[in-house]
């Protein structure tokens, strides 16, 4: 790409640079260009991106960025910056390249602790904030045991669980997996003990290493340092011992039936579906009766009846199920998304009854659902941060910017599997109440801001008109509703892609 | 006697002085008020001659052409309607005043509460800020399709003007979380046009 001479400061003739923020594409409107043989990033796109403030006086030609604690300014063409009121030196002023203001990468170094690396083959520069990190993945097949070993950058906290059916061991570690060799996120192992090991970065703050086993065995997880690294040990049973093999061999062939008693993990349904988990949210409620019908008939109301029957039938199936409200209090709407985020939600799914301006001849009728609107995607990830850091009983955030980067990233990821929720409890809504399909559609609602997993928002009926009114005080009818969204909730569920 | 004379010769003289430097004193407090007090505050000193007063010409009211958006039978859609306005006013806020007035076409229905006013219309940085009187939540009939119906039969509306690209919404001068809780209408809105029929 060309990039013309600027005013203030002389630029090459270059490619595309492409920035990744913790190993994650940073999209800007106009490349970063490199000028006196440093990388200058646009200004606005770059501190937007990481969730800062900026304000640009053109008459002075002073560029004032707010993040988080800090207050960075600097003048154009000035190699000097003033962070928090005390004067820093820059090494390269900021500048106006092509009518953009530019700031190199040391002033985004003045804005969070960062560690920049620039590959001028592919011209890649990835900036990651400092923390620990996942290095390597190794493994070894003793006689006696299965030994996988997680190579760390510096010392981190970690957490261990065992998830049964399938049996596994599940190892939470504080750090990011950017470093790690994209290969090394699924090891297959295939041994007597242990059938491979996954990895991926389960949330904001958390790197989840999961080690799938074979059997249940008894396991041991210890930490060792210089090098740092955390070990987990699977031992085999009494009596069994297994051929031994280093890292990287070809997977041995399984001997294994004869020797190792098989024991299948027990696949009831129910056991299944309990590692999932459901939040329902009857909409309005307390002093927010919602839409109200001719007859008054309330939307809150009805969408209560029909939550506590959805979380009957989903207990039934052995899900673990949360509502927002069960019963006629006032939710504030923000917290509701909230709820699901705390209890690491894999469907949220809020209920409401609909209603449309129609004085006189209401004919507006029919079911829909709707999912976050994509447009709205960055800025309400970043409104529920900022929310999230207000209302702090619930996370204590150490990096707001990085985690509001991270959870953009995540709220677009949950766009996908929303619509595919969407898809599926909207063909069963309609099948159920053989009501006129609206469709699946977009919407910037609060309650579907800011979360990451598949949420969606069913509106069904219209409390409006008179017709659906009546069906919607009938048990039968709310039963029907619950029927069908219980059978597209485990439909998706199903369908869903393993959350490592 | 000559030395009484010259006593009462320099008693008048310093009478006199006194007098002089009274009014020495006024004419300095004059100057300092009229002239550098307000060149010291940075005010101009602007003599405004009558020729310079003249009137403003008589403003020619036009009329202009614009899009309203209102809802179909089914509320699946929001469906264009043209409409000719004298201006009045600034034509985006006339052209809300004519939304709230409801359609011309008996098989559109209205989108805003009747009732509601606009308060006012400002736009920056290419957002219009359309305040609205609180009539559009209190008599407003809820529902996500009903809520969504006004705000966007207002987006669009508004973002048919060549300089509007968002709308942010105020209800009497505040940025709300909601209307009818639904719709977060704390940040502006873009034209979305999945609400015209394809």
């Amino acid at each position: 790409m060309a990039v013309l001479v600027s005013s203030s400061l002389a630029i090459a003739q270059q490619n595309k640079i492409s920035v990744f923020l913790d190993g994650n594409p940073l999209h800007t409107e106009v490349p970063p260009v490199i000028a006196n043989g440093r990388v200058y990033l646009p200004a606005r796109d770059i501190v937007e991106g990481l969730g800062g403030r900026i304000t640009w006086f053109p008459a002075l030609k002073l560029l004032s960025i707010t993040m988080s604690d800090r207050q960075v300014s600097v003048v154009m063409d000035v190699p000097e910056a003033e962070v928090n009121g005390k004067n820093v030196a820059l090494e390269n002023a900021p500048g106006i390249i092509q009518d953009r203001v530019m700031i190199p990468l040391e002033v985004v170094s003045l804005l969070m602790d960062i560690e920049a690396d620039w590959d001028e083959n592919s011209n890649k520069l990835s900036i990651d904030r400092k923390r620990p990190f996942v290095t390597g993945i190794r493994d070894y097949t003793h006689p006696d045991k299965t030994r996988i070993v997680v190579d760390l950058s510096e010392k981190t906290a970690y957490n261990v669980l065992t998830l049964s059916a399938p049996e596994r061991v599940v190892i939470d570690i504080d750090a990011s997996i950017s470093k790690l060799d994209s290969g090394q996120k699924e090891v297959l192992i295939d041994d007597l003990l242990v059938n491979r090991v996954r990895t991926g970065q389960f949330n904001l703050d958390t790197v989840r290493i999961v080690a799938d086993l074979k059997n249940k065995n008894d396991y041991d997880v210890f930490e060792l340092s210089s090098p740092q690294r955390i070990v987990l040990d699977v031992y085999a049973p009494q009596g069994i011992a297994q051929p031994e093999r280093k890292t990287e061999s070809v997977a041995l062939p399984s001997l294994s039936t004869e020797t190792i008693p098989e024991t299948l993990p027990e696949s009831i349904a129910s056991e299944e579906n309990g590692k999932y988990i459901i939040v329902i949210d009857p909409g309005h409620g307390g002093s927010q009766p919602g839409a109200i019908g001719p007859s008054g008939l309330k939307e809150k109301d009805v969408v209560l009846d029909i939550a506590l029957k959805l979380r009957n039938l989903l207990n039934n199936d052995g899900f673990t199920v949360y509502l927002t409200r069960d019963k006629d209090v006032t939710v504030p709407l923000e917290s509701r998304p909230l709820m699901a985020l705390q209890r690491k939600a894999d469907v949220f799914i809020s209920i409401h009854i609909n209603s449309a301006m129609q004085k006189g001849s209401p004919t507006a009728r029919g079911v829909e659902t709707y999912v976050l609107n994509s447009r709205y995607i960055g800025a309400s990830a970043r409104d529920v941060a900022d929310r999230e850091n207000k209302a702090s009983q619930y996370h204590h955030y150490e990096d707001n910017i990085l985690n509001q980067i991270i959870a953009d990233l995540e709220e677009s990821a949950s766009i996908g599997f929303s619509l595919d929720l969407a898809d599926i409890v909207q063909k069963r809504l309609v099948q159920h109440t053989g009501l006129e399909n609206r469709g699946v559609k977009q919407a910037p609602f609060i309650v579907l801001k800011g979360v990451n997993m598949a949420a969606v928002l069913v509106e069904v009926g219209f409390i409006s008109n008179p017709n659906e009114e009546k069906l919607l005080k009938t048990p039968e009818f709310k039963a029907k509703i619950a029927q069908a969204l219980s059978q597209g909730i485990k439909e998706y569920v199903k369908e869903m892609p393993e959350n490592i | 006697m000559a030395r009484r004379k010259k006593k009462k010769n320099k008693f008048f003289k310093s009478i006199f002085n006194l007098i002089l430097l009274i009014i020495l004193l006024f004419v300095i407090i004059f100057l300092v008020q009229k002239f550098i007090l307000p060149i010291w505050r940075g005010e101009q000193i602007i003599e405004i001659t009558p020729e310079e007063i003249k009137e403003e010409p008589a403003v020619e009211i036009k009329e202009a052409k614009v899009t309203l958006y209102f809802s179909d039978e089914n509320a699946q859609f929001l469906v264009p309607e043209s409409r000719t306005i004298l201006l009045t006013d600034y034509p985006a806020k006339l052209a809300i005043e004519e939304l709230i007035k409801g359609p011309d076409n008996s098989r559109l229905y209205p989108t805003v509460p009747q009732a509601t006013k606009v308060n006012g219309l400002y736009v920056s940085d290419r957002i219009a800020y359309i305040d609205l009187s609180s009539e559009v939540i209190k008599n407003h009939p809820g529902g996500s399709t009903g809520e969504l119906l006004t705000i966007y039969s207002i987006v669009m509306t508004l973002t048919s003007f060549p300089d509007i690209d968002k709308v942010q919404l105020l209800v009497d001068g505040n940025s709300g979380e909601t209307l009818v809780g639904h719709v977060d209408t704390s940040i502006p809105l873009e034209r979305d046009d999945q609400w015209l029929q394809r």
